[in-house]
């Protein structure tokens, strides 16, 4: 009777394991194709394209399962690289050296970003230049028309300030 | 081997590993599987190298004469050697003394 059990219970875990086996065979390249689409779209447009396609085509040429899943998983590690690599390729807009004017950090409507100067009043960073420095590095989640009211009333406090204080650039 | 040369590539043991694959059979267009299969790299160390490469202009890459609908695949990206690649290899190979795809004539298998 143990004898029984024991043969039957191996050809259950033989059964088990062989379909564990195929479903992993059958599974595992869509996965690792999953990985690699995945991995392309997490890149500029650019190299999305064209990466995608080949990464692909590189899944297809590899062969076994695991070996599919590695190179897959790779791709996913090569992002980081590749955007650090194509930032430092662009062209960068150098900010301005700091002098007696303040600088500061504007959003441009286009989603990049530009430096602009504003005179430097005499008693260092004003409530115009506070404010206009926090409108900055908030814009990116408030309306373009808020925006440029916003701006307009700096710009009138700004105006008004330095009237009464002509000395202040 | 960590080396910077004209054109800003650093050469690493890893890169050379690659390049010399090329400055071997330097008419071979070789595919990214391939590249992995010959030098036994992981596709995320390979990847951003074979972009520097090319940026750089040490190698160049075609995607494969095929129609991905009809071929029922995706087109293989095919990379292969230039001539200033190869200079540079075979320099930075005689470099650390390792024996590169120079021809006993002095010119380089590329022209030959």
């Amino acid at each position: 009777m143990e004898f029984v059990a024991t043969v039957v219970g191996l050809a259950l875990a033989w059964v088990i394991g062989t379909l564990i086996t195929e479903q992993t065979k059958v599974s595992t390249p869509i996965v690792a194709s999953w990985i690699a689409r995945r991995a392309a779209r997490r890149l500029p447009q650019d190299l999305r394209v064209e990466l995608e396609e080949e990464w692909l085509a590189v899944l297809e040429n590899t062969p076994g399962p695991l070996l599919k899943l590695k190179t897959a998983v790779g791709f996913y590690c090569a992002i980081g690289r590749l955007l650090a690599d194509q930032l430092r390729d662009q062209p960068r807009e150098n900010p301005p050296q700091r002098t007696s004017s303040f600088v500061c950090r504007v959003p441009d409507f286009a989603g990049g970003e530009s430096y602009d100067e504003f005179p430097q009043t005499r008693d260092g960073e004003t409530e115009f230049q506070k404010l206009r420095n926090l409108v900055a590095h908030t814009s990116y989640a408030i309306p373009e028309r808020t925006i440029v009211e916003l701006f307009r009333l700096i710009e009138k406090q700004h105006k008004s300030f330095n009237d009464k204080d002509p000395d202040a650039n | 081997v960590a080396r910077n040369d004209e054109v800003g590539i650093r050469l690493t043991q890893a890169t050379l590993r690659v390049l010399k694959q090329f400055v071997d059979e330097p008419r071979k267009e070789r595919s990214g599987a391939e590249i992995i299969r010959e030098t036994r790299m992981f596709s995320g160390t390979l990847y951003p190298m074979l972009r520097r490469l090319e940026r750089a202009g040490w190698l160049t890459a075609s995607w494969e004469t095929v129609d991905p609908k009809e071929a029922g695949r995706p087109r293989q990206r095919f990379y292969r050697i230039t001539a200033l690649g190869q200079r540079l290899t075979c320099e930075a190979l005689n470099e650390i003394g390792v024996p590169s795809g120079q021809t006993a004539a002095g010119g380089f298998a590329w022209n030959s």
